[in-house]
């Protein structure tokens, strides 16, 4: 699974190179996002512009990252496509997910959340 | 062409049967072409729904029930008539007992942000996308019946 990563600030911006994220990649997605965390990242926003499918193996890859992220650290999503952005509401893991409608959004929001 | 939302209102008689190995990767392939069917039958949202829970009902077999066996065969078949859509899963694994799992769903995925599940959402998922969920298991495997009216 290809993984296209940007720092931003002390945030990782992270981009999963995938159309869907489903029961085929989702142990690979979240043990490669994992290993970022492992390596000390607290803050990361999650790039869902070219996933248009998700699944509830997608669903608990993503739910297991922002636990183990904890209060310590964040987990945002940016530019959900309208599928994806259906599935969450219907999940109702809207409310506990930090949505943003573009990366950009994404962006300011960490850096208007992070003192000078 | 993509309907979005505005369904086929003439929607001529479908049939599909397909048989696939055991295979994420395989089942992840053939289940996205589906949904792009699905989604130009039903709609975006129903679409997007049954296709899911289809998804679901295939890695549940494949993953469940035939323990990733690749050598194992997956069925699946979409059948229109009756102003409905019927999609049977077929498999020849363990039995899956899932009549008192689907009975016992809950409305909700889950109650509180602390019992976010990390796993099991894809019955509840099988069950929110279809009208109609019936499991049948006999000898020579689990078959699930997902049923969609073609209009809401």
């Amino acid at each position: 699974m290809d993984l296209t990563i940007r720092r931003v600030g002390d945030a990782l911006v992270l981009r999963p190179e995938l159309t869907r994220l489903d029961a085929s990649v989702a142990l690979t997605f979240k043990d490669r996002i994992g290993k970022v965390i492992s390596e000390g990242e607290k803050h990361l926003v999650l790039d869902l512009a070219r996933i248009d499918f998700v699944d509830s193996s997608g669903l608990g890859a993503l739910v297991a990252l922002l636990k183990r992220l904890g209060s310590d650290g964040s987990l945002a999503l940016a530019a959900l496509r309208p599928p994806v952005q259906r599935l969450l509401a219907l999940t109702r893991l809207d409310r506990v997910f930090r949505i943003h409608e573009t990366v950009e959004g994404a962006e300011r929001s960490l850096a208007s959340d992070r003192p000078a | 062409m993509n309907m979005g939302d505005s369904p086929v209102s003439d929607v001529a008689p479908l049939a599909l049967s397909l048989s696939i190995s055991s295979s994420l990767t395989l089942a992840s392939a053939t289940m996205a072409a589906i949904g792009r069917l699905l989604t130009e039958l039903l709609g975006d949202e129903r679409g997007e729904r049954f296709a899911l829970a289809c998804t679901e009902a295939v890695n549940n077999a494949i993953i469940h029930a035939h323990g990733r066996d690749a050598e194992q065969i997956v069925s699946v078949s979409l059948q229109v008539s009756n102003n409905e859509i019927t999609a049977s899963i077929i498999d020849q694994g363990e039995g899956l007992a899932l009549s008192e799992r689907l009975a016992a769903l809950p409305e909700n995925p889950y109650e509180s942000e602390s019992e976010m599940p990390e796993s099991g959402l894809g019955l509840w998922l099988i069950r929110r996308g279809a009208d109609r969920v019936e499991y049948l298991r006999d000898a020579t495997g689990n078959r699930l019946v997902l049923t969609l009216r073609l209009h809401s």
